[in-house]
């Protein structure tokens, strides 16, 4: 057995080997983490746009193309965030939502809109998509007229609203642009959605490019009534 | 002696597995994200065809595009949020005239047709994009179809 202990050389030499070490297994930890981070935020955007994609693509298919109107705005930026409404059924599996020629008795408002807000380093804010039931006004395939003459009681940056008129639902907070146009030739509406993430921090204190996705759509509303 | 060199050998074989997996994973994630962009330019594209429609007179302008062949480009932000990558898409429009014949031998309701576009990205030559093949990550593209049924009246 040696019982002589470690000389000064032998323990510099050790804690060298070992901090090197620590330095690589540390490295290799923090790569993983902001791949694995990044991933992660790289599938939430997918699946954001997927379910965004499909909302948007349920909802106008199924509308009439008079009902649809397109308010263009902007962020401070000067990023668009558009908003749209139209008409809408609140079920479409919901018979009694049908006459007897199996035409829809339009019920409700689709509004789907960008908040203006810019939070965060990738300047993002909230896509919304409201179901709005206007009291005492009937509903037709027609403009929605409080949407017209005063979008500001629906639509509104930071939290959306609320009430027994209006349920709200989020569908992404990490919303770049969203950009609509009305195509009154073809009776389409062009779709542009991008969404962009938070930066990632290096081990070197630089932060990456932001990380986007962007999608160009068109959709045709296929719904004929009240205009057959 | 020889412990230490095992103990760096087996960290430096960790540290390697571990940096390729996520690189591999990175790169896959990027991969599914211009599919998923991909996609939704071949819906798109088959929307503008399908509203279009096709030639009224064979060979004449149809499906909202001049030249068969012809290859639209389109740049999206997409992953970078600086720089824009483009998206090539082809349209090939293929007849299924034989499957829409009257079997009485009637007047013919319409025209059926397959629509097939292609998408790709990160093409080799811009003048002449060509879908490409990456290590590991398998061919850049996406391809949907549809089968259209266009309705006219025909002797």
């Amino acid at each position: 057995m040696n019982r002589r202990g470690l000389t000064l050389p032998e323990v510099v030499v050790c804690f060298g080997i070992f901090s090197l070490l620590s330095l690589v297994a540390l490295g290799t930890l923090v790569y993983g983490a902001t791949g694995f981070h990044q991933v992660v935020y790289q599938q939430g955007s997918q699946n954001d746009v997927r379910r965004i994609m499909a909302a948007l693509q349920r909802d106008l298919a199924s509308t009439h193309h008079r009902s649809i109107t397109v308010e263009k705005r902007q962020s401070v930026a000067g990023y668009a965030r558009d908003a749209m409404a139209l008409c809408s059924l609140d079920s479409w599996s919901d018979p009694a939502n049908f006459d007897n020629y199996l035409r829809p008795r339009w019920n409700c408002y689709v509004v789907y809109y960008a908040s203006r807000e810019q939070n965060g380093v990738n300047e993002a804010g909230k896509l919304v998509r409201q179901v709005c039931y206007p009291r005492g006004t009937p509903v037709g395939a027609f403009e929605y007229a409080t949407f017209i003459s005063s979008p500001e009681s629906l639509i509104r940056d930071g939290e959306p609203l609320q009430s027994d008129e209006v349920r709200s639902q989020i569908l992404t907070d990490r919303l770049w642009k969203f950009e609509l146009v009305d195509n009154p030739l073809t009776q389409s509406v062009s779709i542009r959605l991008s969404l962009r993430n938070p930066p990632q921090k290096r081990a070197t204190g630089i932060e990456r490019d932001l990380h986007s996705i962007e999608v160009l759509q068109e959709i045709k509303p296929a719904n004929t009534w009240p205009q057959i | 002696m020889a412990e230490l060199v095992m103990a760096i050998v087996l960290l430096g074989m960790i540290v390697t597995v571990t940096v390729m997996v996520f690189t591999r994973m990175l790169a896959s994630t990027s991969k599914t994200t211009n599919q998923t962009v991909g996609l939704v330019f071949a819906q798109r594209r088959l929307e503008q065809a399908t509203q279009i429609g096709p030639p009224e007179t064979p060979g004449g302008p149809g499906w909202g595009i001049s030249d068969p062949s012809e290859v639209l480009a389109e740049g999206v932000y997409t992953p970078d949020d600086r720089l824009q990558t483009t998206f090539w898409n082809r349209l090939t429009v293929q007849s299924l005239d034989e499957r829409s014949v009257m079997p009485d031998g009637g007047r013919k309701m319409g025209d059926l047709y397959r629509l097939r576009v292609e998408v790709y990205w990160w093409a080799s030559d811009p003048d002449n994009p060509q879908p490409i093949v990456r290590q590991g990550l398998g061919v850049q593209k996406v391809e949907l179809e549809t089968i259209y049924y266009y309705q006219r009246m025909k002797d």
